[in-house]
């Protein structure tokens, strides 16, 4: 036992009853990364037909070109980097692990609601071909920023889902965020904590003063499991 | 229990020096059982394992392959400690007097419970309101309308007969037009519901007018039709009252009493009346102070329910026991945890929890447990730790009487008729004071509801909130009998298999037959069966004081004659064979484990004291309800009001707020984390549910 000047307490339990609305489905989750994920794919390259158009159309004034071609050059660097190193790629992978689970009906469903903008890049791996996994859950993830450069910051599109052991909020960490941008230094300094106040898991992102604008994205990884357990996907303004 | 299964995980690794203090001889509260003479099953009433108690059967698989895998296989593989059952029978007068049977399969389901649930599920209402559309071809396809004589004879009869069930087969159809409904609604979020709901609303009325324009006046389908009406008005009320998409869940509808809310949303009164709902209510022992005029059971809780028990089962629809509760599950439990190093001090009565100096708490305030005070009811003898169990058949059982010959002085405790779980019996041996920091770190409290002013009188007299539970958490007495019969029910009348009986004539209405029993009992000549009947058992006007040490004889003597009664009376409908031709029921079908009485009288009603009757009128062996409201007043585990201390039980916070074993295990399990962090929330099954 312990001594009377030291007596036990209970701790704080994450919540304090249950979660009666239910936790959005996964499928609606990952359908909705998707959607977004899609969304922006979609807006880049209409944005760029519409140019293309007018270049063929004749009718384009030479004194836009600079200002429109850095516009779209610029967005067209987003979407190779939003393609290539973290947001679709792993949207695109829960998604197909999330049709083993039966569930990516709905995603798909909703998928194809989104229409043209799926149509742009659609899936190319066939459910057959998605590993069995365990069951895929996304808890509710709050991003919080810290330091000098906190205020310019804000979350773009982040999730969580949950690892495949029990693991305590602090043990859960990210790669660090990197960006495309020049002179963009990586984003070091994420921390995962949970508290009765905040419904799921609040993930604290430090930004330093002075860090270059653009956006940032990193892995969320959890000892003892295997993969990615998800993403962050934030923008530094400038 | 659960709590302590849950602390005492070898995970843990002895993290937590675990002691239980038990009042009396025996573990399981309203579970306990015992072993009474030729070693047959005496029980506090008849317990029935639903097939959705996935966390009750979840630790109890744990800890019957925990035991085999010690090289512990007395009791054997759980799916030997259970059977199966799917079929329930329900009763309803007859409009020319007596009473009508219907008969009701459920289709076994793959699984088991306690299985992990499939990966990606959830549950939602929208899951559920989709499943009700099933249910509507369940019922068509698997339930056997049997009300009897209701065949007409000869060819043209059951030509008849089919037809009108291939007519009921197209109202299923209308059914599977909502089916399409429900593909949209798995899909609707609350911001896409508008126009859904609306439609649904719609085509759920005009599905209810066609059914009963159809069937109001076809008695062979009433049942059916009783059903689909109140399947339907849940349907409308959840769409209606919005609760779909209500984070409150089903609590948004928890103020209202159930048969209330199902008439709002357009149920007919037989509906409300019929013996589907009738025997819910008896099953929950859903009646105000006992009395069968004043069923009161709330409208959120009551269809979460519902909805888990008819959608959430697996494997079977329900779980019969192979042996008393405390055989199957309290023996195995106690076996275990001891083996984990969990240490038992029974004859400990409860007397107050202390708290520091203080007055009232202020909301928000918190407090800790200072001090555990006990009365001692009995002391082992010196030398030798008590030991509970009793071996019958080869088994570890509890016995129905303490083990006087372990106790100091227990020849003169027996002589002199010592009640260790009589509220009323509070003679004791001694005292002891727990003192925290140096007996205790943390406090698990878990007894029943009604035993709350008698155990913690300090904190009820400081914390309002658990004054509101304690008088807004309410509970009913209970009154049980068991008889052993020289003949099957088969050969006395009764159609069918050994059925879960309910809605039955009062004071009885739920009862069956435990035949498969019989055979882990120790009768030199076995009976050919044993029938459980229980009930609730109305209050008295005034409650008795707790000086009224003659209250529990009274109403065990007041069971005894409504039992009697009931033999002679009700029973002759549906055993028909136990009474002879000049009406008198057959005393002599009673087996006598002791061959007792003088032989003229054998076949005389004095036959019945051999058999076994109970009053559960002790506080803490009250059945918890869920009245209308309710659910406000009621404390979760996981609450701080008390830094190192918990509770436990199905009258708390559990997030299923009815009084059964799975209500209590989750509640287990809630006080668990809350002490250690473990079991994850998450992994309580059912806990998130609406």
């Amino acid at each position: 036992m312990t001594t009377p000047e030291k007596l036990v307490s209970r701790d704080d339990p994450p919540r304090g009853g249950p979660i009666r609305s239910g936790p959005p489905p996964v499928s609606q989750s990952v359908a909705d990364a998707v959607r977004t994920g899609y969304q922006v794919v979609a807006d880049n390259v209409r944005q760029g037909r519409e140019a293309a158009q007018k270049f063929g159309q004749g009718n384009y004034n030479s004194s836009n070109v600079d200002k429109d071609v850095k516009v779209l050059t610029d967005r067209m660097l987003d979407l190779a980097r939003d393609l290539t190193t973290t947001t679709l790629d792993v949207i695109e992978r829960l998604l197909l692990e999330t049709r083993s689970a039966n569930a990516g009906l709905q995603a798909a469903r909703i998928l194809a609601a989104a229409g043209a903008a799926a149509a742009e890049r659609p899936v190319t791996t066939s459910a057959a071909e998605a590993p069995p996994s365990s069951p895929l859950k996304a808890i509710a993830l709050t991003v919080r920023f810290s330091g000098a450069g906190a205020d310019k910051a804000l979350d773009r599109a982040s999730l969580l889902t949950r690892p495949a052991v029990p693991t305590e909020p602090s043990a859960i960490s990210a790669d660090p965020l990197v960006t495309s941008k020049e002179g963009g230094q990586p984003i070091g300094g994420v921390s995962f904590s949970a508290c009765t106040s905040v419904d799921g898991v609040i993930a604290t992102i430090e930004i330093p003063a002075g860090q270059g604008p653009g956006v940032y994205s990193g892995l969320v990884r959890a000892p003892g499991t295997v993969g990615p357990v998800g993403y962050l996907s934030i923008e530094v303004l400038g | 229990m659960a709590a302590v299964w849950e602390l005492s995980r070898p995970e843990h690794q002895g993290r937590y020096d675990i002691t239980v203090y038990q009042e009396g001889w025996r573990l399981g509260g309203k579970g306990a059982s015992g072993r009474g003479p030729n070693g047959r099953i005496e029980e506090h009433g008849l317990h029935i394992w639903l097939g959705f108690y996935d966390n009750a059967f979840r630790m109890m698989r744990e800890c019957y392959a925990e035991l085999a895998a010690a090289g512990d296989d007395v009791f054997g593989d759980w799916r030997d400690a259970w059977e199966t059952e799917n079929d329930i029978a329900l009763y309803s007068a007859a409009e020319n007097g007596g009473w009508q049977r219907w008969d009701a399969h459920m289709p076994a389901r793959a699984g088991f419970p306690g299985d992990p649930l499939a990966p990606g599920e959830v549950f939602s209402l929208t899951y559920y309101m989709a499943r009700a559309l099933d249910l509507f071809r369940t019922l068509v396809l698997d339930t056997q309308v049997d009300g009897v004589g209701a065949v007409p004879p000869g060819p043209a009869g059951t030509i008849a007969h089919l037809a009108n069930l291939g007519a009921f087969a197209a109202a299923a159809a209308l059914a599977e037009g909502l089916g399409v409904l429900a593909t949209t609604l798995r899909a609707a979020t609350a911001a896409t519901s508008r126009g859904w709901i609306a439609s649904a609303e719609a085509l759920c009325g005009r599905l209810r007018a066609w059914l009963e324009d159809r069937f109001v006046a076809d008695r062979e389908h009433r049942f059916l039709w009783e059903v689909a009406d109140l399947t339907l008005a849940s349907i409308v009320g959840l769409i209606r009252y919005g609760v779909i998409f209500d984070p409150r869940g089903l609590d948004a509808i928890d103020d209202y009493e159930c048969r209330d809310w199902l008439v709002m949303n357009g149920a007919s009164l037989r509906s409300v009346q019929s013996p589907f709902l009738l025997g819910l209510y008896d099953l929950s022992m859903g009646y105000e102070n006992g009395d069968p005029e004043k069923p009161r059971l709330s409208a959120g809780q009551g269809l979460r329910g519902t909805l888990r028990t008819f959608f959430g089962y697996r494997g079977a629809f329900m779980w019969r026991m192979r042996a008393g509760m405390g055989d199957v599950v309290f023996a195995p439990l106690y076996e275990a945890a001891r083996r984990r190093g969990v240490k038992f001090e029974f004859f400990h009565r409860l007397t107050n929890v202390g708290l520091p100096p203080g007055g009232p708490l202020a909301a928000g305030e918190r407090s800790r447990v200072r001090s555990l005070s006990f009365d001692v009811q009995a002391r082992p003898r010196a030398g030798a730790p008590y030991e509970p169990l009793v071996q019958v058949s080869g088994r570890p059982c509890w016995p129905s009487v303490p083990g006087f010959d372990q106790l100091e002085d227990g020849d003169r405790l027996a002589s002199e008729g010592w009640e260790f779980e009589s509220h009323w019996d509070r003679r004791r041996v001694g005292e002891k004071t727990l003192r925290v920091g140096r007996d205790f770190d943390l406090v698990l409290l878990g007894v029943g509801i009604g035993a709350l002013p008698y155990v913690c009188p300090e904190i009820l007299a400081r914390d309002e909130r658990w004054r509101r539970m304690v008088s807004e958490v309410k509970t009913v007495a209970s009154q049980a009998f068991q008889v052993w019969l020289t003949e099957d029910l088969c050969n006395l009348g009764w159609r069918g298999p050994a059925y879960i009986t309910g809605a039955f004539a009062k004071p009885f209405d739920t009862w069956c037959d435990m035949a498969h029993v019989v055979p882990e009992e120790a009768w030199p000549t076995r009976p050919r069966t044993s029938v459980y009947f229980c009930a609730v058992l109305p209050d008295p006007p005034v409650a008795p004081g707790d000086d009224d040490a003659d209250y529990p004889k009274r109403r065990a003597e007041e069971v005894r004659r409504n039992a009697e009664a009931f033999l002679q009376g009700p029973i002759r409908q549906i055993w028909p064979g136990a009474f002879r031709s000049d009406g008198s029921f057959r005393w002599e079908l009673l087996a006598d484990p002791e061959a007792r009485g003088d032989p003229t009288e054998q076949a005389g009603p004095s036959r019945f004291a051999s058999q076994y009757w109970r009053a559960n009128v002790n506080p803490s062996d009250r059945h918890v309800l869920h009245a209308p409201g309710s659910f406000r007043a009621r404390i979760s585990p996981l609450d701080m009001t008390y830094d190192n201390m918990t509770i436990a039980g199905d009258w708390t916070d559990s997030g299923f707020h009815s009084g059964c074993v799975e209500g209590a295990v989750m509640s287990g399990l809630l006080a668990a984390h809350a002490l250690c962090g473990s079991p994850m929330l998450e992994d309580i099954i059912a806990y998130d549910h609406p």
